[in-house]
């Protein structure tokens, strides 16, 4: 099975000290800190399409950024195909030969693209600063073949235009393209659809698929929309308040939700029938997300939860299997 | 995807049509055109000297001393005859040189300590500001004729010791920027794709803070005209060289007011107003271009 694994995540913790004043401090004793990730395990396995889904600020951009080096951990691990990587500065991911095979796809396309670089600049980058080419005519060929991989065809018309030149949909093309560049194993997608018009999101996200089976790319995709988890997805992890509450095939997690907040955010998925919709008997949580600083103890959805008992308040919820391959974690589904 | 690919000169972004839309915001303020026209005439004086000029402005006895405006000699002559119109023409030289050097350098360093300061953070930004600090509590002017005085008189003993006490500013500004930028998402992009602290200083913040520094530098240009003009008129100026301010020093010294030729203080007086105007005026239009926030409805 471990042969089969290519990026093992181990108890990994993300925490954000908090800037308090001096006061303040000596008032309550202890530092505070914004548990952006706490506590979470997962494995990929290779050729996987690999969802995590939450609501903004359950940290599932934070666990992405872990795993490409833009943020340390504050403890636990990163394995990636056996080794461990956590720890390893970014800097020196490049003469590790990380970077290579390890990049990121960002969600925002109008942050994420230098406005003063051409799209030729852009896709230049990655591939100059590792130094994978040896000729101007070799990085002009590779950038075209990734540029016509991506569907701006024909590539010519599109390397030599500025960001600001192309619509939204283009745009994320081109960031799809420099996460691929450098031709990488694993690719952590991040919301690499959200800032886009729904019809034209499928069309992005068949690149990824794409990739996957001409290259057997694996990739992490992160998202807050159930739809187009479901629609590239292989398997899910439901992310609240920096912890996985439920995790297993994408298809059954949807269709057979057992975790309260996997039920909500199920419930929540829009319907194109009003009739059904008004029909349909929604499953709703009170309020809203509460901040990760100081999570409630217990089972951190309880305050939202209208299933909610008293256990709930006051322990943890184990993880249990529900399926197969299927885990939640809810009292209500724990045998005691 | 309409638009003509096939001339990439005229299409949106290239850099003739970038040139297009800068002018076009830029000639709809008035003052900025202004500026532009009084700079071209001094621009025009600076390069043209050898012809314009009726006179050699280091030659003496052209005419007689302090002879008063005259067909022969339009602004009179000075106090060892020679020519002063002149003199005021080859004075553009010396002022636009100090000027435009003066401000480069400044930017320079402003640019390079602001980015390094900005980016790299921790101990090296704590360093780099305090050092900052320390240029910008320095009094300027003593400081520049100490340091003239040391360094000896000579026009690019001026520049340098303009821009050591100019680049302050510069230097605050570009770090207030680096920092925003670097937290931009391209920047982050651009180090998950492998890229050095160095190559991401040079590629994505330089370009994206050289606008702003640039519509500041027309600013430390007036700067610099005006500092080298009081230097030379306490005289550390480079005595060798001819320049509005080092007219003033000998005009004042040799009693031009109660002469019969008051020009020989007025003309260059009014030529370094003239000149910093222009570049004030510059300044004003192109703060407006580069913040759009400023721009009025017109």
């Amino acid at each position: 099975m471990s042969g089969n694994i290519l990026v093992k995540a181990v108890h990994l913790k993300k925490y954000y000290p908090v800037r308090t004043s001096f006061l303040e401090s000596i008032l309550r004793g202890e530092r505070i800190f914004v548990k952006a990730v706490d506590d979470v395990s997962f494995e990929i396995k290779r050729k996987e399409i690999f969802v995590i889904a939450g609501e903004t600020g359950s940290g599932k951009t934070t666990t992405g950024k872990l795993l490409v080096g833009l943020e340390e951990p504050t403890s636990g691990e990163i394995y990636y195909n056996g080794e461990k990587i956590s720890g390893i500065p970014i800097k020196k991911w490049k003469k590790h030969g990380l970077r290579k095979k390890i990049q990121m796809i960002f969600q925002d396309p109008y942050e994420s693209l230098n406005p003063r670089q051409y799209v030729f600049d852009i896709l230049a980058e990655p591939l100059i600063v590792n130094k994978v080419v040896s000729s101007r005519e070799e990085l002009y060929d590779r950038i075209m073949r990734k540029l016509e991989e991506v569907k701006l065809i024909p590539p010519e018309e599109f390397a030599f235009r500025y960001p600001h030149e192309l619509s939204g949909g283009q745009r994320q093309r081109v960031v799809v393209a420099r996460g691929m560049i450098l031709e990488p194993e694993f690719v952590v997608a991040d919301e690499p659809v959200s800032m886009l018009d729904a019809s034209i999101r499928a069309n992005v996200l068949d690149l990824l698929e794409e990739f996957r089976s001409k290259y057997g790319v694996t990739f992490l995709y992160i998202t807050h929309d159930l739809a187009t988890a479901r629609y590239v997805g292989d398997r899910i992890a439901i992310m609240y308040l920096g912890k996985f509450v439920e995790t297993g095939p994408v298809d059954e997690v949807i269709q057979n939700p057992q975790h309260p907040y996997t039920k909500a955010l199920v419930s929540a998925i829009p319907v194109p029938d009003p009739e059904y919709a008004r029909k349909k008997k929604r499953f709703e949580l009170y309020g809203e997300i509460p901040t990760p600083i100081n999570p409630p103890k217990g089972c951190r959805l309880h305050p939202r939860c209208p299933l909610a008992m008293d256990i709930c308040s006051r322990e943890e919820p184990p993880m249990v299997k529900v399926g197969p391959d299927h885990y939640a974690s809810c009292w209500l589904l724990a045998k005691r | 995807m309409s638009g003509d690919v096939s001339r990439p000169g005229l299409r949106k972004g290239g850099i003739i049509e970038k040139t297009k839309e800068f002018w076009r915001v830029y000639s709809r303020i008035r003052v900025g055109k202004i500026g532009l026209v009084l700079l071209l005439i001094y621009v025009v004086m600076a390069v043209f000297a050898p012809w314009i000029a009726p006179y050699n402005p280091r030659a003496i006895l052209v005419g007689k001393h302090f002879e008063p405006p005259s067909w022969k000699h339009p602004l009179g002559t000075d106090e060892m005859g020679r020519d002063i119109l002149s003199e005021v023409i080859y004075g553009a030289r010396t002022s636009l040189l100090v000027g435009i050097l003066a401000a480069l350098l400044t930017m320079v360093i402003g640019t390079a300590i602001g980015i390094a300061s900005g980016y790299i953070g921790g101990i090296t930004d704590d360093l780099l500001m305090r050092l900052t600090d320390l240029f910008l509590v320095i009094p300027g002017l003593p400081f520049i004729i100490v340091l003239s005085v040391i360094l000896g008189a000579s026009i690019w003993n001026i520049i340098l010791v303009i821009a050591l006490i100019a680049w302050p500013g510069t230097a605050r500004l570009v770090r207030s920027e680096t920092l925003s930028l670097k937290e931009r998402m391209f920047v982050h992009a651009s180090r998950v794709a492998g890229a050095s602290d160095f190559y991401i200083m040079v590629h994505h913040i330089l370009p994206n803070v050289l606008p702003i520094v640039s519509a500041t530098m027309v600013l430390n240009v007036t700067r610099a005209i005006i500092l080298e003009a009081g230097l030379s008129f306490l005289g550390l100026g480079d005595p060798t060289a001819i320049s509005w301010g080092t007219m003033l020093y000998f005009a004042d010294k040799e009693g031009a007011m109660l002469s019969p030729n008051p020009y020989y203080i007025i003309a260059p007086g009014v030529a370094l107003m003239g000149i910093g105007l222009a570049f004030v005026f510059i300044s004003y239009a192109l703060d407006e271009v580069v913040n759009p926030k400023l721009r009025q409805r017109r």
